[in-house]
């Protein structure tokens, strides 16, 4: 794993400061020093629909969960879904790069640092989601008060936390070059963000021994995180799987979980190359052959997430179990049927645009992309909610509203406003730090 | 161009193959705009009561019900003229005392009059108890055909618990869930007319707790199996400590670098010979 040198060139002036950069590391800064008007627009439009959600939380704090359509049937919901799908595309970045930097894959590059942002991003966004289902945040206590290390719930917050934790620092370490080299580069224009830099490069300057130093932190936690990752969403199946409910109680939902994660975080990727590639004008960094490699890797991953979704549908549709032939009913031909086939749709037509990419190019991968993030939502609302509305016992004798879930205006303008914080984190770390690790691409580059 | 015909071509590819799983779902005719099941008669005591639904009006209590109760008990219209329902106790107007007859709503203007609202809270079972409240003048005749609401207080709010028209004894009541530790606290709430002033009540309620009682061992472990737990502790405990060690590598990283220029002192400088 070679790490290239930082060449610091001193003397030469330009309008980001006194120069003390690569070549070409301009074009990866610049979308750190400008803004243009579209921006403050798109960031205003955000801000606003997280408002709204804010909004929305605060009148469910002080009206209680009975303003959102859970009722005793339908614990879980559109909350529990946007947690799932959050902690899959979190899968993304971390696992991914990972991958790549320990195979050796040197085009990864250009990539990784947007992958790692997406862990971090959608982990700090997915994570809340399960105080905002619990209605009230302070029953949180009663994980530290009466937790239960039985329970699969304590296992997810275990988990969770040292992914999130582990995540950052896999994140903050390849950005040290960067930040030493950010520093120089923006203190006068930027003194207080270059101070913050200087902080964090923890007085880098490229010596053999920091170098030595910084390869073996990074080697540590590429090879520490891999499994952590995979037993996050293996630990998030769990919730699900050691229910003894229909629907959930499966031994393939660990690796179908993993599979998920990993297909929807590539397509997260995917879209966020496409969408920087455009905005940042970072045509020279991210090109085709990034989104060929990716396509690749979804084709891959979607293939087996085909054969892991008809694995479990046909296991439960030939068993033909009373409570699960409900299931599998309401869900081919039931009142899911709607949901269930657009999720099938949307999740797996993007294979297809993917193998065909030699005609539909990279146009047809990135659209794939979009398709597939919205599909695996839908996805995972189509493993939470009909199990709950086909229990055991078939709902009976209660109110109307207590056998349908129909979610409120307070859950869609909470799930409005983490997909826009999401966005909004993600935009707001592009504007701090530089999105393409300057060092990594200027030494591939230079090799 | 080029660029153009491919995304034309993904989309179109994606619309036409997204007919076939489309085509499946309406044929079964099942697009989930929440559609209800079919409907079960719900016995009344078994549908929850939903916080914003209005409770059911109380049977009147036939022990509470005081004699002169048999009477509609409601304010009456008064010969006073109207005076401002502001709600402030000073009254400067003489007002005539009014008769228990009639609605609040039907009342003559008249000058708004004290009430009295008085709120118990009644056990009724483990898991239920009914808060129960009373509306009277001054005189202590009850109060007909009032709307008290029912609040309560929740860790960052009230949640309602119905609004109830008051019977001939000035009754209304209302259903609490309550579970066992709880302490329980509710407001009961007439929002006044022009005849009656507003006024309100709290009461709580502590239900008492009651001991676990011990469940079938297949059902539950009171405690984690002690090989688990130390499975759990060397693999988190062991993430943790790689986390630590590439921490330490941090610290020696800001102690890797060169090493400033140091400036010899004279004493130092080695002699040399011309």
């Amino acid at each position: 794993m070679s790490m290239g040198t930082v060449a610091l060139r001193r003397g030469r002036h330009d309008d980001m400061g006194s120069g003390a950069l690569p070549p070409g590391a301009h074009d990866l800064l610049r979308p750190v020093v400008e803004s243009g008007p579209w921006f403050y627009l798109f960031i205003g439009l955000l801000a606003g629909i997280m408002a709204l959600g804010l909004g929305a939380y605060v009148y469910q704090l002080r009206y209680g969960l009975g303003v959102t359509g859970l009722r005793s049937y339908f614990s879980w919901g559109l909350y529990i879904t946007n947690f799932v799908f959050f902690i899959g595309v979190s899968h993304a970045g971390t696992l991914i790069s990972a991958i790549l930097r320990v195979t050796g894959a040197e085009w990864r590059r250009p990539i990784t640092r947007m992958a790692e942002v997406i862990t971090g991003v959608a982990l700090l966004i997915g994570a809340p989601m399960v105080i905002i289902d619990l209605g009230r945040p302070d029953r949180l206590l009663n994980l530290v008060a009466h937790g239960r290390l039985q329970s699969p719930l304590l296992w997810d917050v275990i988990s969770v936390t040292t992914y999130l934790f582990g995540s950052m620092v896999y994140l903050y370490l390849p950005m040290i070059p960067d930040l030493a080299a950010c520093y120089p580069a923006l203190k006068d224009r930027y003194p207080v963000r270059a101070r913050l830099y200087k902080m964090l490069a923890l007085g880098w300057e490229g010596t053999a021994e920091q170098r030595r130093l910084l390869e073996k932190a990074i080697g540590i936690m590429a090879i520490v995180i891999m499994p952590v990752a995979v037993s996050v969403h293996t630990v998030v199946s769990y919730i699900f799987s050691m229910t003894l409910r229909e629907g959930w109680h499966s031994s393939i939902f660990g690796p179908y979980f993993v599979i998920g994660a990993i297909y929807s975080g590539i397509a997260a990727l995917i879209l966020a190359m496409a969408i920087f590639r455009k905005a940042y004008r970072l045509e020279r960094y991210i090109t085709p052959l990034h989104f060929r490699k990716l396509g690749y890797l979804l084709l891959a991953v979607g293939l087996v997430y085909l054969y892991t979704t008809f694995t479990e549908y046909l296991t439960m549709f030939y068993g033909n179990k009373e409570p699960e032939k409900r299931l599998v009913q309401a869900l081919f031909s039931g009142e899911y049927a709607g949901v269930f086939w657009s999720a099938i749709g949307f999740t797996f037509v993007p294979v297809l645009l993917v193998a065909l990419a030699r005609w539909t190019g990279m146009a047809g991968i990135v659209f794939g992309a979009a398709l597939v993030n919205i599909g695996m939502w839908l996805k995972r609302y189509i493993i939470i909610t009909p199990s709950l509305a086909n229990p055991f016992l078939p709902i009976q004798t209660v109110p109307p509203d207590y056998a349908v879930y129909s979610p409120t205006w307070v859950e869609w303008a909470i799930t409005a406003a983490a997909v826009a914080g999401f966005v909004l984190l993600y935009v707001g770390f592009t504007k701090l730090f530089p999105i393409v690790s300057i060092w990594e691409t200027e030494a591939d580059h230079a090799a | 161009m080029r660029s153009t015909l491919r995304w034309l071509l993904s989309v179109g590819l994606t619309v036409a193959l997204l007919m076939v799983p489309m085509g499946l779902a309406l044929a079964h005719g099942g697009v989930d705009d929440g559609d209800e099941p079919e409907e079960e008669p719900a016995p009344a005591a078994s549908a929850p009561a939903a916080p914003a639904a209005p409770g059911t009006p109380p049977e009147p209590e036939a022990t509470a019900a005081p004699a002169e109760a048999a009477t509609p008990a409601s304010p009456a219209p008064s010969a006073a003229p109207m005076a401002e329902h502001t709600g402030d106790t000073a009254d400067p107007a003489p007002a005539t005392p009014p008769t228990p007859t009639g609605t609040p709503a039907d009342s003559a203007p008249a000058p708004a009059a004290p009430t009295q609202l008085a709120l118990r809270l009644e056990p009724d079972g483990a898991d239920q108890a009914r808060a129960v409240a009373v509306l009277t003048d001054p005189s202590g005749q009850p109060l007909q055909n009032a709307t008290i609401t029912f609040l309560r207080k929740t860790t960052f709010g009230e949640v309602s618990l119905g609004t109830v028209r008051t019977n001939g004894a000035g009754l209304a009541a209302a259903d609490l869930p309550v579970s066992p530790g709880q302490e329980v606290k509710v407001t009961a709430a007439f929002k006044g007319s022009r005849s009656w002033r507003a006024t309100e009540a709290g009461a709580s309620l502590s239900v008492p707790a009651v001991a676990a009682t011990s469940r079938p061992p297949g059902l539950y472990t009171q405690r984690p199996n002690p090989w688990f737990l130390a499975i759990l502790l060397v693999v988190v405990g062991g993430v943790w400590l790689t986390y630590a060690a590439v921490f330490y590598l941090l610290f020696g990283l800001s102690r890797a670098r060169m090493a400033p220029h140091r400036v010899p002192v004279p004493s130092e400088i080695p002699a040399t010979s011309d």
